[in-house]
């Protein structure tokens, strides 16, 4: 991609050449119109500026100052995949280096569920269907640019009646590179009738350099499906991430989804649950533990179309250096959406005087049987909690981890698969003791 | 065993401690009466090591060594103890992980083996008999939802396990009804021998008819003001703190 640097490259005609130069390099076509249409909403949108109402706060000016190429495939030994994946995840595994998937590390898929890398199911009917049609190009700068030049990722389709036992890991890797590289991985996901699918998404670098990924994921739970997502974010420290979750629930379907940031310099994480059923039920938390000059912005949004849908949204987070997270989680009821429950939930520690938090729980409502509650808090270690386990003969640094791991284990704790849980929850020590030494020090 | 000579001490500049002097020994119980807002949770609250107080003046000298100079951490490595007043509730904390890393960072700084799980099972089973406590609380976040009487009963199990030498019991028996006051006081006792001491710090004298001090000390603004065996207790029990208001102020004048 190009940077602000070269405006005069950034008008509409050029954009639409580039999609048409991009597209004629792949298999099929058969997505023009779809990406002809996201070019389109990307020129007219541009890249977000703090004017946006949904990038007030951030200042994006990272991601446009580069001048991002393309990534290039590269070939992974699986020795070096190894800190990426779940050593005791019996998964379906998929890899995507750079963007490219890299079918070596495919593992055997199981029956009952159709997986592929969605570049080679474009024209499959279930694709041309649903692709696009949760993440729309309309208002996200950065989806319609996905859109526009989206080629690898997984399509999971689960058949009716079919629970799937062995979970998917889809692991999204970028290589070191010197020039700043950019891709674009796009999946979809769906859960047919009275289906059942466990979904882990690992997105992590193995460099130090500036590099962009621009993920999204689109997730559909038909009725009574039973979707189970958890997202572990490991970028590099200078790796810039952009995702956009989208999930939509039929009739009496579940889906949970934990999110996990633990890497990246800059990350803005969307995520929608769209209960478009009744009787669904959406779970939304996530977990940041950030350091350095790390950004993360967490903006939700629960949909409640239907009536008696419950949702459950939790995110935590612990702040050390001069990192910054934003949480905006807005709860929208609809009108015909009676007897909703939604709780919300934000809670964070502060660990250095310079980190900051912006948090805002937002409820739109329009039913009125509604049972809505929301609350944020932002705050410091418990220091009377601190006390009285020093008291106890403990010396304070280990009463810290205690105290801040106890913080995190409300989220890692609601992680029901446990080789995901276990490693997860090394990461995360290792983690806080980095954050909380640099710190201290 | 500890000597407090003239301390001074205070939270955000405002003195609260104006000058306490106390020698306590081995084998001895003392308690510390008073009205609220005397001093006597800062008093303890000091020896614990709290940071939020500052020490002035004077010196504290715990087994010759000085106490004012250890990380709290390090005095109860040295064997002291602070029963809370309102024992601190974390979440997430199970209270069976909290006791057994408490006695193994004991253990560890008095290069001492650690307990593992199967002996520390076996160890607590028998410690929760003494506060009459179940089993199940163990699993519980510490001190979350406790009732009143079974956040104190759990700071007698703590107390159990980590074998103090110096056990000070900050009002205790605030809140208690009469078992769990039974409960409370039978654990101290228990825990109690020729080489411990123990420093009950209370507003009532009723904890004192089931742990029987051998010195009542009356704390007022910041100092104490006077001390007697135990029939100082009963004494304030019949007459009140006023009389030891009224008495003070003339001395004083």
């Amino acid at each position: 991609m190009t940077g602000s640097k070269k405006n005069t490259r950034h008008t509409a005609s050029n954009h639409t050449s580039w999609v048409q130069k991009f597209e004629s390099g792949l298999n099929g076509q058969s997505l023009r119109a779809l990406r002809q249409r996201a070019i389109a909403d990307f020129d007219r949108l541009g890249y977000p500026t703090t004017a946006d109402e949904a990038w007030k706060s951030v200042n994006p000016s990272a991601l446009i100052r580069t001048d991002f190429e393309p990534a290039a495939p590269a070939s992974l030994a699986d020795a070096e995949l190894e800190p990426f994946t779940y050593p005791d995840l019996q998964g379906i595994h998929l890899v995507f280096v750079n963007g490219h998937y890299a079918p070596e590390h495919t593992s055997d898929i199981p029956e009952g569920i159709n997986i592929a890398n969605l570049a080679d199911v474009y024209d499959q009917p279930l694709v041309k269907a649903h692709l696009g049609k949760l993440a729309q190009t309309t208002d996200l700068a950065f989806t319609a640019l996905n859109t526009a030049f989206m080629r690898d990722g997984v399509f999971i389709h689960v058949q009716p009646n079919v629970a799937v036992e062995t979970p998917v890991h889809i692991l999204f890797i970028t290589t070191a590179s010197e020039i700043p590289t950019i891709s674009h991985p796009r999946n979809l996901i769906i859960a047919d009738e009275n289906s059942q699918l466990s979904l882990v998404e690992t997105y992590a670098g193995t460099g130090t350099e500036t590099y962009f990924t621009n993920a999204v994921t689109e997730i559909i739970a038909r009725d009574n499906a039973s979707v189970d997502c958890i997202r572990l974010e490991l970028q590099g420290t200078a790796g810039l991430h952009v995702a956009n979750f989208q999930a939509q629930l039929g009739r009496n379907s579940r889906m949970t989804f934990h999110d996990f940031t633990l890497g990246g310099a800059f990350v803005r994480n969307d995520v929608n649950a769209y209960m478009r059923g009744e009787g669904s039920e959406a779970t939304v938390n996530g977990f940041y533990a950030l350091e350095g000059s790390q950004h993360v912005d967490n903006y939700t949004l629960l949909e409640h179309a239907e009536p008696h849908c419950p949702s459950h949204e939790l995110y935590k987070g612990i702040l050390g250096g001069s990192s910054r997270a934003i949480f905006r989680g807005k709860i929208h009821v609809h009108q015909k959406a009676q007897h909703t429950d939604a709780y919300q939930q934000n809670e964070n520690i502060l660990l250095s005087d310079n980190a900051r938090v912006n948090t805002k729980p937002q409820l739109e409502i329009y039913a009125d049987e509604v049972k809505c509650s929301h609350g944020a808090t932002i705050g410091q270690l418990d220091e009377n909690a601190l006390f009285y386990l020093q008291a106890r003969g403990i010396p304070k640094a280990e009463a810290k981890r205690i105290l801040l791991r106890a913080f995190a284990d409300d989220i890692i704790g609601r992680v029901t698969l446990a080789p995901v849980r276990s490693h997860l929850s090394d990461l995360i020590d290792t983690r806080l003791e980095h954050i909380d030494a640099k710190d201290t020090a | 065993m500890l000597e407090i000579r003239n301390l001074h001490a205070g939270v955000e500049g405002a003195e609260i401690l104006h000058g306490i002097d106390l020698a306590v020994n081995a084998g001895e119980i003392h308690a510390i009466m008073g009205p609220n807002g005397s001093g006597k949770s800062t008093l303890a609250q000091v020896l614990a090591g709290h940071e939020a107080y500052s020490v002035t003046e004077g010196e504290v000298i715990y087994e010759g060594q000085d106490l004012l100079d250890m990380d709290p951490d390090e005095r109860a490595v040295h064997g002291v103890f602070l029963a809370f007043q309102y024992p601190v509730e974390i979440p997430g904390v199970n209270s069976a992980y909290f006791l057994r890393t408490a006695l193994n960072a004991l253990r560890t700084a008095r290069d001492e083996e650690e307990v593992d799980a199967i002996d520390f099972l076996t160890l607590i089973r028998d410690k929760l008999k003494l506060v009459e406590m179940d089993e199940k609380f163990l699993k519980r976040s510490v001190n979350e939802g406790f009732s009143g009487g079974e956040k104190k009963r759990h700071e007698i199990l703590q107390m159990a396990v980590l074998e103090p030498r110096l056990a000070i019991l900050d009002e205790t028996d605030s809140g208690l009804d009469i078992d769990a006051l039974r409960i409370v006081a039978n654990g101290v006792n228990t825990l109690y021998s020729a080489d411990k001491a123990t420093i009950v710090v209370t507003h009532y004298q009723r904890l004192l008819n089931n742990i029987v001090p051998d010195f009542v000390h009356v704390m007022l603004d910041g100092r104490i003001v006077q001390s007697g065996d135990k029939t100082l207790a009963l004494e304030l029990e019949e007459k009140g703190y006023d009389w030891i208001k009224e008495e003070h102020a003339t001395h004083s004048v």
